[in-house]
This record gives structure tokens, sequence and C-alpha cells, in this order.
């Protein structure tokens, strides 16, 4: 259940499965103890000079070395690290000894792929998949190493760090661009039969138009058997260029005989503004109740089209009667680094006002401002909001545009609070192309302080928990049904009861009276 | 009858040429840049603004039939009646009142109106005009019977371009030229009733919706949330091409919000968007005719139906026009110096009507193709047009790398004048106006770069670009400028803003921080300064006298109220 859960949100993890596959094309330079040291002094210095609130840079060096347990034992030389070759050559000691130690346990194995793949929401579902392979237990490599001093590295850093290597760089850039190339296809791991399986085909992708079935278990890939392969092999296999060909044969579970799928790789454009439910698998509905003039769109995620199909999804309700607007952001998690984007998407609805401050590394502070041209003009509006366990602690940009239209009194917010940090992650090139960090730049002010609103934390206007007897239980079905929705598997199915959006409705129908009573006569 | 001409135009007389007719066009850059229609649609006059002339198409025959040339730079046209045309001229400050019967079209009127008019629009009944004049930032109403003859001006708050007549003539709509203001005057009191300000720039296309009830606006916007990044720029996130309908009655009513009940039609689409929207016409059954500068595109869509049809005519379609029986569309094509005559039924080119042979083209005029040509960016987004509308500035701001990085949005520059103002960029970063040129075109417009051809040429577009007139003058007013010179002489103010530039090549620390923490600026020119605005690199000063009241600029004590008038008067002069 668990999985089916996590995957409700992994449409950007569907995009990996065939993501553009720059690695096969350009050679990467083999990682030795010496190229980790450099990439690792090159990141405490981008850390130092870039960072809001960096530490020390012997905590960091510290934390690098405490990796392996042992930072006693070169406690007293770190005051030596002077300059890149000492650092160098204390690392490679490093590596020395932590090869004659105890292997790598299968859990670190999980870990090792958070440096290679997008977002942790990506990660962690990666690593589950290659826990699901059972993959044997296998010795240190460098790349494990360097994943281990990374993570060390990482929790001593307010708000985390990130390293991606050129090659996964282009592929979150990709995904952060919603531009991905690829089959179109969402993949997990059928752990019955060990193959991977379509868990969806996008419309217009080319696995959905070669024929693609949910559940299709993936037996070969150009020419390839792939039995008892990991996910991310899979994906390998799946990798390559715009306009480049690709033949997957599958099978339904069960099934002997095979169908194969001749594929051209393509850009699939992810949706990230979804309506009520599916009317067909192309179109939406965006009402929640018949006759009700309240329209419903809700957000899977944040990206860089998200404003565009606010755009269009305006259009599309033209003439439909609509008068107000629920705007969930309940179910959205964005992976990578994006306020820049919620900006856009908080713009998207805002006539005028101040979206946020930002301030930066010199105390420098940047307003930034609605420019004017908004969808949904005068719309009452509500943002629902709910406290998830899952979310990513990095992931701001549902936060981001709750609390500028909350702080604009665009929008009541409905549910419960979210939001944590107010650190601000960007994207910073290490030097000589060694690849990108992620860490915290900035810090965020919102447009209004609130009493009781600390960082970035939004306060909903009307707190709906979850009722305590079946919570579980509801949240549980109506995510599933959202989920199905999103992947139109089950178009006729009754919405499950949802006390949060049943609160949105009560405030947006009162909003509605208010503005449509008879006019004052003048 | 050709004597009279000349004593009638005798106030023009140093810029008129004797009227000619021909039917043999001959070889000249013409620039076709708007058209009218005879009321029974027989005919249709077209305003050449490089050759001063006015092509004549007979539209049974589909087929040129004569070309009068008359004036220095005609750039409007106007049917007032049965029997006359009406047309501007921008270098002459005039408006022209010709006779026409058929293809025979004779001047027997001109009158000088004041500096730069754009555009003339006829009132309903027929007897008088209205004149934008873009720099005297003006509206002047004329009487043309038994003469012409300026009855009224109206200032206005801005430098005005499209005009649209409402409420019989009563109401006149005008919009900005360059940026996104709005104004409703009021034609029979001779006052500006209400001013708005819409998320736009680049007004173009300004027309009734069918049913009247709605104001019709073709035009771009720019966000400065937005950066000018491939992603952004194919998102439509940092520029739209827009036709946005405002209701007429709100827009009518100065307290209401002229937006609310808007509705928005973005024009183009990811993967290929349609950079400057630039003419705009309604067919008699409804149908939508915008024309696309910078992609050579006429987009049309029938009133069934939801989706835009592209139709691709000649370079640079500024101007369109629907036949009364609504089966065609004519479009001016300005850099093809062609009219495309477009059947509205089949929805394609019917006939592309070339208005004469033209000659090899110079360096600045190859360059100013280049400049309004969309197809040098990312998708066809926009073009140095979108933000540097006519060689001036948007007023906007802008995310660029024109600084060398993202988070400090700077306010569009104008070009008018560029020549004279090395070194270029906010930070005064870029020594020479070619590498300038590359730099927006690649990390800007993420356009394929130019050849070295290419930017020479636009170069010299931009190095015959002159400063904008001072208000003051370009209004005629009698300016005392003495004690404000020597306020600005007391002030120092020339240790920066040195004449006859009023600007200098180094950079200066002036209490200014942008959003990066650079505080080093280079000193904008201050030549047609009056017609900038807002001001600054993040346009913090909406007026001038907000550069000294509310930001004290370079102000080491308090300046009297009559300093700061006598300053302005000055600033306001260059």
């Amino acid at each position: 259940m668990r999985l089916i859960f996590s995957l409700a949100s992994a449409a950007a993890f569907a995009a990996i499965a065939g993501t553009n596959g720059v690695a096969a094309a350009e050679p990467q330079e083999p990682l030795t103890p010496e190229v980790v040291a450099k990439r690792l002094w090159s990141i405490i210095q981008v850390v130092q000079d870039q960072h809001v609130q960096p530490p020390a840079r012997e905590a960091l060096l510290r934390a690098v070395l405490e990796s392996a347990g042992r930072s006693e034992k070169y406690a007293q030389r770190l005051a030596a690290v002077n300059d890149e070759n000492v650092w160098v050559g204390l690392l490679q000691e490093h590596w020395a000894e932590s090869l004659q130690t105890r292997k790598v346990s299968l859990s670190v194995l999980g870990a090792m792929s958070v440096g290679m793949l997008g977002s942790q929401r990506e990660n962690r579902l990666l690593a589950g998949a290659l826990a699901l392979a059972r993959e044997p237990t296998t010795p240190l490599t460098v790349e494990r190493w360097q994943s281990r001093l990374l993570e060390s590295m990482r929790k001593a850093i307010p708000g985390g760090l990130q390293y991606f290597s050129p090659h996964d760089f282009k592929i979150q850039e990709q995904l952060k661009s919603n531009r991905y190339v690829g089959t179109g296809i969402q993949i997990r791991m059928n752990s019955e039969e060990r193959l991977a399986s379509l868990v969806y085909c996008f419309p217009g992708g080319p696995a959905r138009r070669a024929g693609g079935l949910t559940g299709d278990l993936i037996v070969e890939v150009d020419g390839e058997k792939m039995d008892g392969c990991g996910l991310s092999e899979v994906v390998n296999h799946l990798r390559g260029d715009e306009g480049t060909p690709v033949t997957m044969v599958v099978r339904q579970p069960g099934a002997k005989e095979t169908r194969t799928l001749n594929m051209i790789r393509s850009v699939i454009p992810f949706a990230s503004v979804e309506g009520y439910r599916r009317k067909t698998a192309e179109e939406w509905d965006y009402r929640i109740e018949p006759g009700s003039p309240i329209a419903y769109l809700r957000l899977p995620s944040i990206g860089v089209s998200t404003a565009h199909e606010l755009r269009q999804a305006e259009r599309r309700m033209q003439g439909e009667g609509f008068r107000a607007l629920v705007l969930d952001l309940r179910l959205s998690v964005s992976a990578g680094e994006r306020d820049h984007e919620a900006a856009l998407v908080a713009n998207a609805f805002l006539e005028q006002g101040v979206l946020w401050r930002v301030r930066g590394v010199h105390g420098q502070t940047r307003e930034l401002r609605a420019d004017g041209d908004c969808s949904f003009r005068g719309w009452p509006m509500v943002v629902l909001c709910d406290a998830l366990e899952r979310k990513e602690p990095r992931d701001h940009s549902a936060t981001l545009v709750a609390a500028a239209l909350q702080d604009n009194e665009r929008a009541k917010v409905v549910g419960s609070p979210i939001g944590t940090t107010s650190l601000l992650m960007q994207h910073i090139p290490l030097p000589d192309g060694q690849g990108v960090v992620a860490l915290a730049t900035a810090s965020v002010e919102r447009a209004q302080a609130r009493a009781g609103q600390e960082g970035l934390r939004v306060q909903p206007d009307h707190l709906v928990f979850w009722s305590a007897k079946s919570s579980a239980t509801l949240r549980q079905q109506w995510y599933e049904w959202r989920h199905d929705q999103s992947i139109e598997s089950n178009l006729d199915a009754k919405p499950p009861a949802d006390p949060q959006l049943a609160k949105a409705v009560e405030v947006l129908q009162k909003a509605l009276a208010a503005t449509s009573a008879p006019p004052k006569t003048r | 009858m050709r004597l009279a001409c000349c004593l009638l135009v005798g106030v023009l007389v140093v810029s008129f040429s004797l009227a000619t007719n021909t039917n043999q066009p001959t070889t000249r850059l013409r620039r076709p840049v708007a058209l009218a229609l005879s009321d029974d649609g027989s005919h249709l006059y077209v305003a050449n603004r490089d050759s001063a002339s006015i092509s004549i198409i007979d539209t049974q025959k589909q087929a040129l039939t004569g070309e009068v040339r008359i004036g220095r730079r005609l750039v409007d046209i106007a049917v007032p009646d049965s029997r006359h045309l009406l047309g501007v001229d921008e270098v002459a400050g005039a408006v022209l009142l010709f006779s026409r019967r058929d293809a025979d079209v004779r001047i027997i009127d001109a009158l000088q109106v004041g500096q730069s008019p754009v555009s003339v629009r006829t009132l309903p009944d027929g007897s008088r005009c209205t004149v934008a004049l873009l720099w005297p930032r003006r509206l002047a109403i004329v009487e043309l019977q038994p003469q012409l003859q300026l009855v009224k001006t109206i200032d206005l708050p801005f430098a005005p371009r499209m005009q649209l007549p409402v409420q019989n003539g009563t109401k006149l709509i005008v919009t900005d030229s360059f940026g996104g203001q709005l104004a409703v005057v009021d034609v029979e009191r001779g006052a500006v009733e209400s001013v708005r300000s819409l998320p736009a720039h680049n007004i173009r296309g300004l027309c009734l919706s069918a049913d009247t009830k709605q104001v019709l606006l073709a035009h771009q916007h720019v966000s400065s949330l937005a950066h000018t990044t491939r992603d952004d720029i194919h998102w439509g996130n940092l520029l739209t091409n827009t036709l946005r309908a405002l209701p007429l009655a709100t827009l009518l009513a100065p307290d209401e919000d002229a937006l609310r009940g808007e509705s928005v039609h973005p024009l183009g689409d990811v993967d290929r968007g349609a950079g400057d929207p630039a003419g705009l016409a309604l067919g008699p059954d409804g149908t939508l005719l915008v024309t696309i500068g910078g992609t050579g595109e006429l987009l049309m869509r029938r009133k069934s139906e939801e989706a835009w049809r592209r139709i691709a005519v000649g370079r640079r379609p500024t101007a369109v026009a629907a036949s009364p029986d609504g089966r065609w569309a004519y479009v001016a094509n300005t850099f093809a110096d062609s009219v495309s005559i477009v059947d509205l039924k089949k929805g394609a080119v019917h006939q592309e009507i070339s208005l004469g042979p033209r000659p090899k083209l110079s360096a600045a005029e190859r360059g100013e193709e280049l400049f309004y040509d969309a197809r040098r960016s990312l998708e066809n987004w926009f073009s140095c047009q979108s933000c540097h509308t006519d060689g001036h500035s948007n007023g906007r701001l802008t995310d660029n790398l024109g600084d060398g990085s993202f988070g400090a949005p700077k306010r569009a520059l104008s070009l008018l004048g560029v020549k004279d103002t090395v070194p270029w960029a906010w930070n005064g970063g870029i020594p020479d106006l070619e590498s300038q040129i590359r730099k927006s075109v690649q990390t800007t417009m993420h356009g394929k770069p130019l050849t070295d051809a290419q930017v020479e040429d636009l170069a010299a577009y931009l190095r015959t670009l002159e400063p904008p007139p001072a208000l003051g003058v370009a209004r005629g007013e009698k300016l005392d400028v003495d004690r404000g010179r020597e306020v600005f002489r007391k002030l120092q103010c020339a240790t920066c803003h040195i004449p006859p530039t009023y600007t200098s090549p180094k950079t200066y620390a002036v209490g200014l921080v942008d959003e990066l923490g650079n505080k080093l600026f280079n000193p904008p020119s201050l030549r047609g300064i009056s017609q900038g605005g807002p001001y600054f690199h993040d346009g913090r000063a909406a007026t001038l006298e907000e550069v000294f009241t509310r930001h004290k600029h370079q102000l080491n004590g308090e300046l009297s109220a009559r300093g700061l008038a006598d300053l302005l008067a000055f600033v306001r002069s260059l």
C-alpha cells in the first residue's frame, strides 16, 4: 500500500524511466578517491562563499571525516588542513582505511543513489525499488564512499546540501523544464515476477501510442532480457536522445504471449494542473458538485509550466459559469528548487502586491511583486493545505504559494498548518565542471508578518483536520482516489468524504452569497 | 488644379513634392503601415511610410491601380466619407485631406497639428477627426469642413498611439505607444476622464468586439518575475502575446476596475510563439484578425471556432482590414512592400500584390528588418521591438543577464540616441554596441547567434535612432530654463551627466543598490528624459519629481520647491 501511495506523486519518477541519456554519449571520468576529495573541497568552498548561514569550514571538514565514525583519529590534523593537497592526502588515507572495514549494507546502497538522481523523493522511490529488487550486498566502491561522505556533510549544513554530477544535473534540469525526453511511462518493480512493470503510460507518449498497458511487464528492451534487473538498469536501457528508436517486449502478468512496442523517444510534458475528476483521458471536469459555480484545481506539483497550464484551465472554464475556485495544494510535491516556479504560480493569481521577500547572503533584500497579469481575476478563492509527513522538507513551493495568497488576502487557507524552514535553496555550479550543488543561499520572509507564524509556516484561516476516528483511512482513501484520477484508471469511482474540501466549499459559498447580494442603491 | 494643391499645402512646401499619379510604380522603398477601405469596399488605400505615398488597389480586379506621392512620412490613413481620405505625416506634423474618386486621389488641404502625429481616426459623423501626437503626448481634434481646422488639443499623461471612438464619437479610447496605459477621453469636453494601467505594453491593436460591448486590445506583457531562460520563454512565463477583451461599460465608468470581467486570449503557443501582435480587425461576421508583425503571420479565429488559424503572409504585417462582405482580409506587409489578400473562407492567402519594385537595402534598412523580427528569438516569442518598442522603451522591468545574473530585474533602456551613450547596460559593462546586440540576442532572446553582417546591420539601424524631443519642446511651450540650468550647475549634476549627451562613460555609486548588491551604475543620458519613465534601474521613481522628492537623487541638502521646479523645467527641456 505504501509503495502505491508514494507512486501517487511519482510523475517525475516516470520521466526518469527513459530520460534523455546524456551519460551514454559522454564518457565519464572514473571516480577516484582523489577526484572525490577535490570535489568535496570545492563544495566546502562554495558553502563558505554562498551559503546564507555557512557552518565553519573546520566543522564541515570534521563532518566529512566523521562519516566513518573516526573523527578523533583525524581531529588533531584538521587544523593543518589549509590547502587542497593536504586535504586530498587526508581523504586518501580515509579511503584506504574505509576499504578495510565492514562491507556496505543495503541501506547505504539506497543512500548512494541520492547522489545520482534528482530530488530526494525520486531517490526514495529508487532506493525503495532497489531494496525490493533484493540486490546482493556489494563491497564498498568509491561511489558509495563519496555518498557517505556527502551525506555526513549534508547533515552539518543548515537546509542540507545536494550534489549533482554534471550528467545528473542535466536530468534534473530536464525534469524541471518539463521537457523530458523519453517513452512516457511510469514504472515500478513487480517483485513477484522480478520484472519492472508499467504503472502508467502518459497520454500522447510513445509507449501509449505503441499500445503499452498498465501492468505490462517489461521483458526485453532493445533485445536485452530484463529478468532480475533493478529499476535503475531498466531505466538505463530505456534512456536515449530525442528522436531515437527503442523497442520494448512486454507481457501482462501471468500471461505467456508477449507484445513488441516500437517507440521513438520524444518530449513528454507532464501536467501540473488537474481538475476534480477526469471526463476522458485528456479532459478534466473542474466542477465539484453539479450546478455549483465553484471550480476545483489541484496542483500535483509546481513547475515551470504550471502558470501556463493555469491560463489554459481558465480558458477551458470560460462560459461554464464558474465564479469561485478551490486550489488544492495538499498533494503538491515538487522536485528540486522551485521557489522561482512558486513565484510564477502565486503571481498567476495575484492582481498586485508583494509575494514575499528574499534575503540573500549579504543581507540584501529582494521584494517580489505581482506583475498584474493574473488568471481568475476577482474570483473568491480557497487554498487547501495539509501537512504530509511524506513531504520533502526542502520543498517550499506549495507553502510559498499558500503564504503569498494568504498574505495578500487573495485566498482563505483551509486545512492543517504547513511549512517549516524559511531557507531557500539554489543550484550553484562547482568549478571545473565538477557538478552542481543545491544549498541554502537565501531565506524568505513572508509579505505580512503574522503572529504565531514563524518562518514560512502557514496557519490556515480555517483549521480542519481529518477527523480523529477515521483520519488515516479517510485520508488514505481520498489520496488513492485522487491518484486514480490522475492516472485515469478509475473514471467512475465515487470520491470519498473530504472534510477539508467540504469546508472550502462552504467558505466559498458564503463568499459568493456576499458578493451576489443585491447592490445598494446609490 | 495642381497649382491650387500647391497653394493649399504651402505651409508644407519644403516637405512636399508634387502629387503624381502613375500606373507604373517606380523603384523605391515603401514600407506600407496602414490601410483604409472605401466604404463600398471597392478600393483599398495603402499608406506607405517611407515613400510617403498612397498606393491604390482595386479590390474587384485585385490589382494595383495607382500611387500618389505626397509628404515625407505617411504613417496613417482614414476614410471620413465617400469622397475623401485623411492621412497624417509624422515628419511634417500635418494632417492631410485628400479628395478621392476611386483611383483618383488628390491632396486638397493640409494642416499642421503638432509634432509626430502617429494616428488619425474619423469621428462617426464624419465632420471631425482626432489625431494622436506621440511626443507632445497630446490629442488634436480637427474639423474637416469647410477646411481643416484645429479645434482643440487635449494633453495626455502618456505618449499615445492607437485610438478608438466609442459611444457615437462622444468618447475616445486612447492607448499608450510604449507601455500599458489607456485613457478615456471626453471629446466634447476635451478632457481626460480616466487613465488606467493595464498589465500590457506595445498595444498595437484596438477595436470593438462584434457585439460592441467589449474593447479588444492586441498587445504584449512581460513579467519581471520571470527570467530570460529558455524554460521561462518556452512556457510563456516571460512574455505573452495576447488579445485582451475588456468590458466597455466598466472601462467608461472611471471608478470601476477596468480589468474586472476581462477575458484573455493568448496568441501563439508553447513551441510556437506569436511575437509582436501588430494589427487587429474584426470581420462583419465576427471573425477576429490579428497580424503578428514579428513572425509574418495573420491569425484568424472565426466566431464559432476556439482555435486560431495561422496564415503565413509577408514580412512584418502591421495592418489588416476586412472587406465589407467578410470574404477577404487585406494585410499590409511593411517589410515586403506588398499587400496580401487573404481568402477568409478558405483561410489561405489568395494573392500577394507588390506595391512596386524595391531598391537594394542599406545596412540600416536591413537592420530595421532584423530589429522587428521575432524569429530571432527562441520559438518566435518576441523581438527587439517587444521591449525596446519602436526603439524606445516599454518602461517595464525584465530579469535578464544584462547585469550578469538573475534576481535584480532592470528597466528596459531606450535606444533612442543610443549611438552617443557608450558604454551600454545598466552597469556600463558593454563597451561596444555590437557586443551588446550579440549578448541580447543570445542571452535574452535565446535566438541563434547573429552573423557579423547582421550585427553590423542592426548596429547601423540603432545608430539612426535619434533621441526624442523633450516634452515641453514637443508641445511648443515657451520654456524658461536659465534658472534651472543654474541649479543643474550648482548641484554639479554635470559630473556624471555631461553635456551635450548628458551622460558619461563611467559608472558611479549614487546611493542606489540593486537586489544583488550592485551599487555602480552607468548614468543614463538625460536627453529626452521627459519622454521616459519610470526612472532608475528598477523603475522606483514613477516621475521625474520623485527622483528628487522621494529618492533625493544626489541631493546633498534640501532643494527648495522653487529650485526643484527650476531644475525640472531644465531637465525636461533636454
